[in-house]
């Protein structure tokens, strides 16, 4: 099935700012109802991408000092910020656009 | 319908063994493929002829989803699969040693879908523009496996 889309169905999660030099970092915002479990879902990416990481409450730090993820809820929305470093920039990036991915089409899939 | 194909090659330090386990996970192929938005019901888990999966594609604003299916695994030379529905195609990924590290080959054989042209681009440019998708591919899983 082939279909023309204006609106991305996953523009609840908005990447609100940008910042690389050595490092990556990124902050987003995630409009929901009910927020996800964001442990499990950034960890299980983690996992499919083979970087090793400590899961903790509202906190996930990579490895090897490669960064980490944190999130903090709101009434509406989940502030979420994630931070890669020791990477190549262009690993950097495709680390961070895997999670926003993930990010976004998981709230599709809690619908 | 006409078909269409992009190729494109590359070494990569790795063992071929750790390139195919890499491209062989359905799931993770949002990590790499550019536009690529989810894969979701792979079943069964691990890779085999006859495993099957859904997938949502985002091709310059064009939302292709569909159903995939692995046609070859033949660890760890050959990973191939197709998609069956959305817009069919063929991706097979080659992977040959070369000294400690492994010369990467992605295939992908497509069909031009005549109103996707008609409305958006010329089918020479439709054509570029998979076939820098495929070098990127291949960029990208060279980035991930090496840096």
């Amino acid at each position: 099935m082939i279909r023309l889309r204006f609106f991305h169905p996953g523009r609840r999660v908005w990447r609100v700012s940008r910042r690389s030099d050595d490092a990556l970092q990124e902050r987003w915002v995630a409009f929901r109802r009910v927020p996800p479990h964001w442990e499990k879902l950034f960890s299980s990416t983690l996992d499919l991408i083979w970087l090793s990481h400590t899961p903790q409450p509202g906190h996930i730090q990579l490895n090897d000092e490669r960064g980490f993820i944190t999130w903090h809820e709101g009434r509406w929305v989940t502030r979420i910020t994630i931070r890669l470093q020791g990477f190549s920039a262009a690993k950097q990036s495709l680390v961070a656009a895997t999670l926003l991915k993930a990010a976004r089409f998981h709230l599709l899939e809690e619908e | 319908m006409p078909t269409g194909k992009a190729t494109h090659s590359a070494t990569i330090s790795a063992p071929p063994q750790k390139i195919y386990d890499f491209v062989a996970e359905a799931s993770r192929a949002t990590s790499f493929i550019p536009g690529l938005s989810r894969i979701h019901n792979v079943q069964p888990a691990t890779a085999q002829p006859g495993q099957t999966w859904e997938y949502e594609f985002d091709w310059f604003g064009l939302v292709i989803s569909g159903n995939s299916k692995c046609t070859r695994s033949e660890r760890p030379k050959l990973y191939e699969f197709q998609t069956i529905t959305g817009n069919p195609s063929t991706w097979t990924y080659k992977i040959e040693p070369k000294g400690s590290n492994a010369q990467v080959t992605l295939d992908v054989q497509y069909e031009i879908p005549g109103n996707v042209v008609a409305r958006f681009a010329s089918q020479p440019v439709f054509e570029k523009m998979n076939q820098d998708r495929a070098r990127e591919i291949v960029a990208n899983l060279k980035t991930m496996l090496e840096s």
